[in-house]
């Protein structure tokens, strides 16, 4: 191989490691790619618009939801609440469905999290 | 290629090459767009481009003409701050080889790297997926290690960036402006030379695949169409059209394209003849 390009396989190679790496690290993010399901609003949904969001599930209504990458955005943050099990986000509805236990995060930690991946939150509904 | 009228009416869209990438999703390929990665998340994109020159126009000799082409490597890792805030550093490995009559020359190494920080000043986010966005961008380009693919000065840049999604598409206009503080003199590439460059990206991207996101949506395909303006406070120009297609998935993603100029008034270095580029996006 000539001499000028190992220098540059070394370089790609190096970075396509890190990305692999990164692509197999379970540590790095709390939580995996967004899970994705069907996401209804629950039919006698009850809006939460203060305090903690007392519920073993809420829904989420998120605008900004522009691609998959922006999903798992959303589900990077919302794992980082204590007391967020699970997130489930149906891009084509902008719902996102999060399973809670205690400690509740509040609407306003949750609203922050949204705000951190980037996204604006509309509503907070529990069944 | 000549057609300065024809730059002039486009000057107002596009530009060329623009590696900025302080982006994540609905980023085209060679224009930025007015997202961020989320607070805490580090995104890391690789994208290798090809360039081949076209004609020199700086003299009719032909034992001084200048041809060749550049492969570039650009390693870029980008960090979201705050949602509204992230930093980037690019760090640029090219290998350029330069013909001029019997002789050639191929030069190797660490070009300038870019570091940039990205500020988002606007939102509003619409729909479930229509949103618009718009970013302001500053930072420098500045020599790492010296040698003949490094300017050896130090180079801020200003821009901004407006980015829409309405549905399937997603329109971009990016500007860009680079003061240049060193004499680069001698360099053969669009951008490099010793002259201040300003940039004008126009990008769309167009959601080939799915038609409308559902529950079970976990990638999107998108073509690319670019045009990519270069102008040179020296007084070359570049219009290039910017084909391409991107794979999006919810970690990565897949970039592949090529430039194609459709205007050019060069006559300080030699004209671009095309450019090919494929990258890849990851998110940690």
């Amino acid at each position: 191989m000539s001499t000028f390009l190992r220098p540059l396989f070394a370089t790609v190679g190096l970075a396509l490691i890190v990305s692999v790496g990164g692509c197999a690290s379970k540590t790095a993010r709390p939580s995996s790619a967004s899970t994705v399901a069907n996401v209804d609003m629950p039919a006698n949904a009850t809006p939460v618009t203060s305090g903690e969001v007392k519920a073993a599930s809420a829904t989420l209504r998120v605008n900004g939801l522009s691609c998959p990458l922006c999903a798992t955005n959303v589900d990077a943050q919302l794992k980082k609440l204590p007391g967020v099990l699970a997130v489930q986000t149906d891009l084509g509805k902008g719902l996102v469905r999060v399973g809670l236990n205690s400690p509740y995060p509040t609407t306003d930690e949750i609203a922050k999290a949204i705000d951190n991946a980037g996204m604006t939150l509309v509503s907070i509904s529990t069944p | 290629m000549k057609n300065s009228a024809a730059l002039a009416a486009c000057a107002s869209a596009c530009a060329l090459s623009a590696t900025l990438s302080t982006a994540s999703a609905q980023e085209a390929i060679n224009t930025t767009a007015a997202v961020q990665p989320s607070q805490g998340v580090l995104y890391m994109r690789e994208q290798l481009r090809f360039t081949k020159l076209g004609d020199d126009p700086t003299t009719t000799d032909p034992a001084e003409q200048r041809d060749g082409w550049r492969a570039q490597a650009d390693t870029s890792f980008i960090y979201g701050l705050r949602s509204d805030l992230a930093i980037s550093i690019t760090l640029p490995f090219e290998v350029k080889r330069i013909e001029q009559g019997d002789t050639s020359e191929t030069d190797f190494g660490l070009g300038d790297a870019t570091l940039l920080a990205k500020y988002r000043i606007w939102k509003a986010d619409t729909s479930p997926i229509d949103t618009a966005r718009l970013s302001l961008f500053a930072g420098a380009e500045f020599s790492l290690a010296g040698g003949a693919a490094s300017s050896e000065s130090v180079d801020p840049i200003i821009g901004a960036v407006l980015t829409v999604i309405r549905g399937r598409h997603g329109f971009t206009q990016a500007f860009q402006y680079k003061f240049n503080t060193g004499n680069d003199a001698g360099r053969d590439f669009g951008g490099d030379g010793p002259d201040d460059a300003f940039r004008s990206d126009s990008a769309n991207l167009f959601r080939l695949s799915p038609a409308a996101y559902t529950a079970e949506s976990t990638s999107a395909t998108y073509a690319v169409l670019e045009l990519n303006y270069l102008y040179e406070t020296g007084g070359d120009q570049e219009l290039f059209l910017s084909p391409g297609i991107l794979y999006e998935a919810q970690r990565w993603a897949l970039e592949l394209g090529v430039q194609i100029p459709i205007a050019q008034d060069v006559d300080e270095r030699p004209e671009t003849e095309y450019a090919v580029v494929a990258g890849l996006r990851v998110f940690f």
